[in-house]
């Protein structure tokens, strides 16, 4: 029989040791300290077996918990990833793959998606670091994934498969303060088993920095003198339940419950500093896979999901006290059954349905509107050769419209896609994988790109199409001894790029503008230095091209690279990363510069007992105000952080 | 073997592939000096087998008369008017070589060599799309009003966004002098960028209005520094009741004012420094169309008296307009200025308009007094323009492609919204900021929303004169997004014989970059 869930099997060996005492697990914080990214290694699922639980081909498996502690850094030391900021510690964070960010990349936690349907907005730093597992990342356009032109970040939840307790406290630079608490743990009653953990985090930070902002045009930039910036505050307190459970020999499930509310600024640049305002919001997302066996061979899975966003904006500058509103919902389900009807064959087919709404009030107007979407999808999967040939055919049909409040009985004419994607993994020497790709995405517009009220300041384009994707790409990773090394080269048209341009003098709405060439790679270098540690290295090349104005895309910095050191023994060890990145381009036009720069952190992590893990962190050691960031964002100069973590379960 | 390539390789490495330069057409030379301005005409091929020689104001003496010869046959002859027009056809293909005989009296000009050439080559030739890029958020490029015909000219660029006054060799390109970055300054606990808005230069100082901060800085260009500024923070009495709905903080005390008497007038916009005094509109912005409503307080213009270096000594006077949103003030030559005002402008259900009248309002430089006002209704004046007669204005609109002309002396409305003169047809919202004039009398007006530059002759109104029948295209890469004409100006001097070069900077705003225009691949040999 094929296992086909993964979850079950993980939870029921948990539950046999927890029944029994809490269990004398080995100091984990060796493990922790593994290297940051085992960059292109297939996931170790544990106990999984069969198809379903191999790679997909070209997926990485990223530890989240790795040196730097924090997860953005983690994500940011990734060939091909990067991690966009609007602040330093605890500000907002977006994540980058290929260039590609906002709706152009889907980041989940667990069955839910993270990123706002209505407005694209994703904040990294408002995710319950502590509840994660792992991360699983393919970049590059995945057809599966509505959007996913530039790639898709799954983030595990650490279900609870065995007891939890810990409680960390980090302090830094800003007045920033983050806390967290986690505890749960997995139980049994007659042929039932269930784990439930939960977290709660806050976090808060001034926001204030000084920093040296750059001007003039993009061939020759003049660093001006020190600004400080104001209205960056961020205020966040969020709680995250995670469940798993399981019918003995029956159905299993497992739940993900996050609420987040934060209040914080909004900073402005240029002329915005006028409109500067606050805002306030709450969200609320909730999901759960469940898996019901209909034979030896045949499974059904479902997968529910929601999510909820309100936002409040209010007026510094005009002191009103509320300026605007956005209420968005998402509701979304995917069925599907999954046959194995032959050893090394997997196939799945299943059909999905999506609906988000968003309600707007505001100064500048209102509206309402729905965007409904469906669609059917075929997966097969294929190994052939003792396993060492893995296929994957995937295609998706998906249907979509959008409608407003006032023209619900006229909504836009229906758009149709067919999404197929081929990929490919062979291993012609037991430590020599190649892999390659070749598929098609798109990203429908986001409610607000469609239907922003005509006052407003940046009004929605009923008329919009979706932007459209192909991408082939190709690569292979080497394992030679304590050697890791991995090679991924990629090429892709975006067509139908979306952009915010000037209607006329005054106004500025979303349109098709251009079609985008882009091509690029990306390479990486683990050595493993045994208990000692561990050294990486990897760099990425993205190149692009806008038809419309004949410039790279804008805040894409054609290369970008990492080194990282991991040095000492288990119990206490220094750490240091080193993050580069080319001038790049900060409007369409190709004229605005952001400034290349090479940024340093160094640190170290202590453990004096196995429970207890003290981390010392120094971020841009060189104190280098002019570093930007997302579309040009300053950043800080150097921070210190200090942090606490202590795990309850490791203590004898 | 010959192996086939993946056709997203080759697409991609070609689209990486750097575009050939644009070739440089060789520069024009410089014009002999003569009783006759051969830089002010125009000899192109008019249609197959035929030429047209134009001259426009100015390019003769009145009654000179200008002879077409090729060898010793004369092929064309023509006598200037009063204004030194003239416009004569003759036989002949492209590329035939012709003398321009001119004699006035007696007296002969030196005969120069013309060749017949096809305008829309000319015309691309004289547009140099990129010379520059600038900063964020780029609001005006100016000249020095007095700025030396001949030698190293420098445009400086108005960056609001970047909070800071930029520069550019109107030749080479490229930065003349170091950047000035205009401080923040705190207000009510926040501090507040600049947001510089517009300027005006003479000799080595700049004067540059703070949008956010209610004052003005003087810069000296060469050096890069700022030498000194001035504030206003002394409320001024409306001389009415002003109702806001809804009510907005005025007064930034943190409480909702639903009526006013007086404020402290803000958001300088335009200004124009005559003798010891600098002129500012203040727009008084109270409420933007993003918060629902547009308010603005009445129209201010704000008198900086400035001492011997040219920095604001303190004193302020402050007049009330009579229209709303003021955004240019420029000096006419009797010693005046002119003050424009769009009027209260709204966004309603996604359209552009004006819900008050703005106009044009000619004040006194010694004794301030308001010597004229001229209302334009709803036509939404833009900047205005001194013709070469010295005493007329076009104003264009930012809301329509058209021109009023209006009268200063006298006070009178020549064209107006009635009858306009209309630089694209139909009502669609094109915008026209600014218009330069050419020593020519042709005026070049900016539109921002076709990425084009429209001529018109001054001297009778005339738009898209011949040879200007089809509009400039400053977007000569064609891109797919608009470049958006913001602003223009002219360099002082006659090009082709004061000097040779770029004679108009164009400043794309949302292409964050500088264009310049060389008429002598137009006009003259």
């Amino acid at each position: 029989m094929l296992a086909l869930s993964v979850h079950r099997r993980v939870l029921l060996r948990s539950l046999s040791c927890a029944v029994v005492a809490w269990c004398a697990q080995p100091a984990r914080a060796a493990d922790d300290d593994e290297p940051v990214l085992q960059a292109e290694a297939p996931p170790v699922i544990v106990e999984a077996e069969g198809i379903d639980a191999t790679p997909v081909p070209g997926e990485t498996r990223v530890e989240l918990k790795g040196r730097s502690a924090r997860m953005l850094d983690v994500l940011d030391a990734v060939p091909g990833v990067r991690v966009m900021r609007a602040g330093g510690q605890g500000g907002a964070a977006q994540l980058s793959i290929r260039g590609l960010h906002g709706r152009r990349v889907a980041t989940y936690l667990g069955p839910v998606r993270l990123d706002d349907p209505a407005t694209g907005i994703l904040d990294l730093s408002e995710l319950p670091a502590a509840a994660l597992s792992h991360a699983t990342l393919a970049k590059g356009t995945s057809s599966s994934t509505e959007g996913a032109l530039g790639g898709v970040l799954q983030l595990r939840p650490a279900y609870p498969v065995q007891p939890v307790l810990s409680a960390g406290v980090q302090l830094g630079s800003w007045r920033s303060l983050q806390a967290d608490v986690s505890a749960g743990a997995p139980t049994t009653w007659r042929k039932a088993s269930l784990g439930m953990t939960a977290h709660a985090r806050m976090s808060t930070t001034s926001g204030s920095f000084a920093y040296t902002p750059v001007a003039g045009p993009v061939d020759a930039p003049v660093l001006l003198p020190e600004r400080v910036r104001l209205n960056n505050d961020r205020h966040r307190f969020g709680v995250t339940l995670l469940a798993a459970g399981e019918w003995a020999g029956g159905p299993s499930a497992t739940g993900v419950l996050d609420v987040v509310t934060l209040e914080g600024g909004v900073p402005g640049y240029g002329l915005a500093p006028l409109t500067a305002s606050r805002e306030s919001q709450t969200r609320v997302l909730a999901g759960t896979d469940v898996d019901v066996p209909l034979g030896t061979e045949v499974v059904l899975r479902g997968q529910w999901s929601g999510r909820a966003s309100a936002w409040r904006f209010q007026d510094v500058r005009a002191a009103r006290q509320v300026a605007g509103a956005l209420l968005t919902r998402s509701l979304s389900q995917r069925l599907e059954l999954v046959v194995a009807p032959v050893a090394g064959l997997q196939v799945s087919a299943g059909s999905s349905a999506q609906l988000d709404v968003a309600d707007s009030r505001g100064d500048a107007g209102w509206y309402d509107a729905w965007r409904p979407m469906s669609g059917v999808h075929g997966d097969v999967r294929a190994h052939a050769w003792d396993g060492r040939l893995r296929t994957r055919a995937v295609v998706v049909a998906q249907v979509y419209t959008s409608t407003t409040g006032d023209t619900w009985k006229q909504p836009r004419v229906p758009d149709l896609v067919l999404l197929p994607e081929l990929s490919a993994e062979l291993e012609p020497l037991p430590n020599l994988v190649m892999h390659g790709a070749v598929g098609r995405a798109w990203r429908i517009p986001s409610l607000e790109e469609l239907h922003r009220p005509a006052d407003a300041p940046l009004a929605g384009n009923a008329d919009l199409r979706p932007e459209d994707g192909v991408e082939v790409q190709g690569g292979m990773r080497l394992l030679m001894g304590p050697l890791m090394g991995s090679f991924t080269a990629y090429g892709a048209r975006m067509s139908n790029l979306i952009a915010y341009v000037n209607v006329n003098a005054f106004d500025v709405r979303p349109y098709n503008v251009a079609d985008v060439w882009r091509a690029g790679g990306d390479v990486n270098l683990v050595l493993q230095l045994g208990d000692w540690g561990a050294l990486d290295g990897g760099a990425d090349v993205n190149l692009s091209h806008v038809t419309a104005t004949n410039a790279p895309l804008p805040a894409v910095p054609p290369f970008e690279m990492h080194l990282g050191a991991l040095l000492g023994p288990p119990a206490a060890r220094l750490f240091t990363d080193v993050v580069g990145r080319a001038p790049s381009r900060g409007n369409l036009h190709g004229e605005l510069p952001i400034r290349g720069a090479m940024r340093l952190d160094v640190g170290a992590v202590v453990h004096p007992v196995p429970w207890l893990e003290v981390r010392a962190t120094v971020r841009n050691v060189t104190d280098d105000k002019a570093l930007t960031d997302w579309w040009g964002v300053p950043q800080p100069g150097r921070e210190f952080g200090l942090s606490v973590r202590w795990d309850g379960a490791q203590v004898e | 073997m010959v192996r086939a390539h993946p056709w997203w390789m080759m697409a991609v490495l070609a689209s990486c592939t750097p575009l050939p330069q644009d070739t440089e057409p060789p520069a024009p030379p410089l014009l002999p000096r003569t009783l006759v301005a051969y830089e002010k005409m125009a000899l192109f091929l008019e249609a197959p087998g035929q030429a047209r020689l134009r001259g426009f104001t100015g390019a003769a003496p009145e009654g000179g008369v200008v002879e077409v010869r090729e060898g010793n046959t004369t092929l064309a002859q023509v006598t200037a008017d009063a204004a030194g027009r003239f416009d004569v056809r003759f036989g002949a293909e492209k590329d035939r070589e012709v003398e321009l005989h001119a004699r006035v009296g007696t007296e002969d000009a030196t005969p120069l060599r013309f060749k017949v050439r096809d305008f829309s080559e000319a015309a691309s030739s004289m547009v140099r799309e990129r010379l520059s890029g600038t900063g964020s958020t780029p609001n005006q490029v100016l000249f020095a009003r007095d700025a030396s015909p001949t030698g190293r000219t420098t445009g400086l660029v108005v960056l609001s966004g970047d909070g800071a006054l930029d520069n550019v060799d109107a030749d080479e390109g490229g930065r003349v002098s170091p950047l000035v970055p205009l401080p923040e300054m705190a207000f009510g606990g926040a501090v507040v960028p600049a947001t510089p808005w517009a300027a005006d230069a003479l000799g080595e100082n700049a004067w540059v209005t703070r949008y956010a901060h209610a004052g003005i800085t003087t810069v000296n260009v060469p050096g890069g520094t700022i030498l000194g500024e001035g504030n206003i923070t002394t409320p001024q009495a409306l001389g009415e009741i002003l109702t806001l709905d809804p009510p907005v903080d005025v007064d930034g005390d943190g409480v909702e004012d639903q009526q006013v008497t007086a404020l402290v007038p803000r958001n300088p916009t335009g200004i124009a420094v005559v003798g010891s005094r600098a002129f500012v509109a203040m727009a008084n912005v109270l409420s933007t169309s993003a918060s629902g409503r547009a308010q603005f307080g009445p129209g201010m213009l704000a008198v900086f008296e400035l001492d011997g270096r040219g920095i604001p000594t303190g004193a302020t006077r402050v007049i009330n307009l009579a229209f709303r949103n003021p955004q240019h003030v420029i000096p006419l030559d009797n010693g005046t200025v002119a003050v424009s005002s769009t009027g209260s402008l709204q966004r309603v259900n996604g359209t552009w308009q004006v819900d008050s009248d703005g106009g044009v309002e000619i004040f006194d430089v010694s004794s301030l007094q308001k010597l004229q006002e001229i209302n334009l209704g709803r036509f939404a004046p833009s900047r205005p323009l001194l013709l070469a007669d010295g005493k007329s204005l076009y104003v264009p609109s930012i809301l329509r492609a058209r021109l009023a002309r209006l009268d200063v002396e006298n006070g009178q409305l020549i064209r107006g919204p009635g009858n306009p003169v209309e630089l694209a047809e139909g009502e669609l919202l094109r915008t026209v900021f600014e218009c330069v004039l050419h020593p020519t009398a042709l005026v070049f007006c900016g539109l921002f929303d076709t990425d084009s530059i429209v001529v018109v002759d001054s001297a009778d109104d005339t738009v898209r004169p011949w040879p200007f029948t089809s509009d400039i295209r400053v977007n000569t890469g064609d891109s797919a997004v608009r470049l958006g004409i913001q602003s223009l100006a002219m360099r002082p001097g006659r090009n082709g014989v004061d000097r040779a070069g770029n004679d108009i900077l164009v400043l794309l705003s949302l292409a964050t970059r500088v264009s310049a225009l060389d008429t002598r691949f137009v006009l003259g040999p």
